[in-house]
């Protein structure tokens, strides 16, 4: 092995957490090097998406005005469907749509990435594309570099910040979780769908720079524990689907996911809103569903894992990432900084990363949502049954007809009581509140 | 317009495209050696099979009774490696800047 330069801190992976990371540390004045896989930042990556701006704005003052997002998200639909039926609470409060647009932008990971890249360059920090980490290098059990795979392709460093996302091959491989099984990851698979822009204004009713942000709930995937979702770019939309792999193996799908996403699109409240447009590109990746009670190890000599290789994702209905994934690279930056002043980067050292983490709304987020994957395993019904009943009295009690609406009262009220078991949901639905919100 | 045409417009409006069209659009920058290692030993004794569908670029298919990766298809999401219930798949990184890139993730 060629003894390459030795570097005080790496970072590998050039997505939020790492840039996040890089950032703070170069900011510090400490040497940082980030590799990245793809051909450029944001090659390999993809999400919804809405960015949740408020770490990046306290980074650049000239976010709204400068970053490559593409509409702030103004509208929000929640919505549950059934097999063919849809019901929803829409939202536009009027502090969405004005400064600071509730820190949510609808962006295109590609785009945002390099222009978060670029800043972080320009604070200090170096970033190598195209360079993709095969392992660890380690010496008496800590860890002083990482290796291209080559034998003479190699960085010492004083510590490695590992930001590698959800595929964590890295992670695992270091032995810093137990093996990526099926019930630790959910599958996305998005489309984007090319518009002109005033398809997109009149189709979702945003105008100028607003954006809507539309998430399904219920029977979106097959009755598949996931959800579907449209997010409206400038002159495009972005619509995908994504379940739990664990559940996809369970219920011995014959379907695919290529499968899923297109019959979301045949589903009757869907088709309308893709209908005609171009497809221009196709794209997958998983989603950490490690939760609360199953992160990996934070930390180990010289080593620090952050973002979704750490599992760190409110995978609930929040679906928020990237804040996570910024915040936790913040907080292993100012655990950095901290132990080059005294030169250890011994795993006692580094230990007040995972405080950091405790103490910040990234660990208590993940607490307050830790049953809600769980929850729902065990509670289908909240996903089929219940949305297709709800969806049943409504549209026997808004059916027209010459029946006096107290009878329709009463036939709904027998004909619920027969159909589930009263008690029960109630259970179920106090257990949804707790659980779920 | 019957409501019958008038439901088929709405709801089928767009023409449906295969999963070979959608891979094609698909920016790729392919290298000579797979990233995929099938154990096909492993692959013995599986009933399920479930790459032959969790993957969402149909990478896997089965040919004489043997798993084949096309690697080539791979969109690198790695959801066959964590779905493979017997360890049989070996999943890597394609070397630094080959494969995939996203132009509108
Ligand atoms: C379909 C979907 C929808 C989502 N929607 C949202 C949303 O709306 N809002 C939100 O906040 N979050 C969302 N998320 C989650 C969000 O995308 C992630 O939480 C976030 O990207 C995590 O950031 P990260 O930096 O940890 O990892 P990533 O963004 O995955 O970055 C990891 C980087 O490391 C690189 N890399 C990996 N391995 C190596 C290696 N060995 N060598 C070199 N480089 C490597 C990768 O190429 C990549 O650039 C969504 C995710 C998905 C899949």
């Amino acid at each position: 092995m060629k003894q390459s330069d030795k570097i005080e801190v790496i970072v590998v992976g050039a997505g939020p957490a790492g840039l996040a990371c890089a950032y703070t540390l170069a900011k510090a004045g400490v040497e940082v090097l980030v590799l990245e896989r793809g051909e450029h930042p944001g090659a390999k990556n993809m999400f919804g998406g809405i960015f949740f701006s408020s770490i990046m704005e306290k980074f650049f003052p000239d976010f709204l005005s400068d970053a490559p997002w593409e509409r702030f998200v103004g509208k929000r639909k929640f919505a549950l469907l059934t097999g063919d039926s849809e019901m929803t609470f829409e939202m536009s409060p009027s502090t969405f749509n004005r400064p600071p647009f509730n820190h949510s932008f609808i962006a295109k990971r590609g785009q945002m990435d390099q222009w978060f890249a670029k800043k972080v360059e320009e604070a200090g920090a170096s970033i190598i594309p195209n360079y993709c980490v095969r392992d660890f290098l380690y010496e008496h059990g800590k860890v002083v570099g990482i290796t291209s795979g080559g034998d003479d392709d190699s960085f010492l460093a004083d510590c490695i910040v590992c930001a590698e996302g959800a595929n964590s091959l890295l992670t695992e491989r270091a032995g810093m979780r137990e093996k990526i099984g099926p019930d630790y990851r959910s599958i996305a698979v998005k489309e984007n769908i090319r518009f002109t822009q005033s398809v997109i204004e009149d189709r979702f009713g945003v105008t100028g720079q607003q954006g809507a942000a539309y998430e399904y709930f219920g029977s979106s995937v097959k009755g598949l524990l996931g959800n579907g979702f449209i997010y409206t770019n400038r002159d495009s939309i972005s619509v995908g689907v994504g379940f739990s792999i664990n559940d996809f193996i369970n219920l011995g799908n014959k379907k695919t996911p290529n499968d899923i996403l297109d019959e979301f699109k045949a589903h009757p409240s869907i088709a309308p809103l893709v209908r005609g447009g171009e497809t221009v590109e196709y794209m997958a990746h998983m989603i950490p569903s490690d939760g609360y009670t199953r992160l990996p190890k934070f930390y180990r000599d010289g080593l620090l894992i952050v973002g979704d290789a750490a599992g760190l994702i409110n995978a609930s209905f929040f679906h928020e990432g990237v804040n996570l994934a910024m915040a936790s690279g913040i907080a292993a930056a100012e655990t950095i900084i901290e132990a080059r002043k005294q030169k250890d980067y011994s795993s006692e050292n580094l230990s007040c990363y995972e405080d950091k983490l405790n103490a910040s709304f990234i660990l208590q987020d993940l607490k307050n949502s830790k049953n809600f994957l769980g929850f729902l395993k065990t509670h289908k019904a909240i996903i089929n049954e219940y949305p297709a009943m709800m969806n049943d009295i409504l549209v026997e009690y808004f059916t027209v007809s010459e029946k006096p609406k107290t009878m329709i009262k009463k036939e709904i009220f027998n004909r619920v009581r027969k159909t589930v078991n009263i008690p029960k949901m109630a259970g179920d639905m106090w257990g949804a509140w707790s659980n779920l919100i | 317009m019957t409501a019958d045409t008038l439901v088929k417009n709405v709801t089928h409006g767009s023409k449906k495209l295969s999963l070979e069209d959608k891979l094609f659009l698909v920016k790729t920058k392919k290298d000579s050696i797979s990233h995929i290692t099938i154990k096909h030993k492993k692959c013995q004794s599986c009933s399920n099979k479930v790459c032959l569908r969790i993957c969402p670029a149909n990478t896997y298919e089965e040919r004489d009774g043997k798993i084949e990766a096309a690697y080539e298809n791979c969109l690198e999401c790695g959801s066959c490696k964590v779905a493979c219930p017997h360890g049989a798949i070996i999943w890597e990184n394609p070397r630094g800047g080959f494969g995939i890139t996203f132009l509108n993730g």
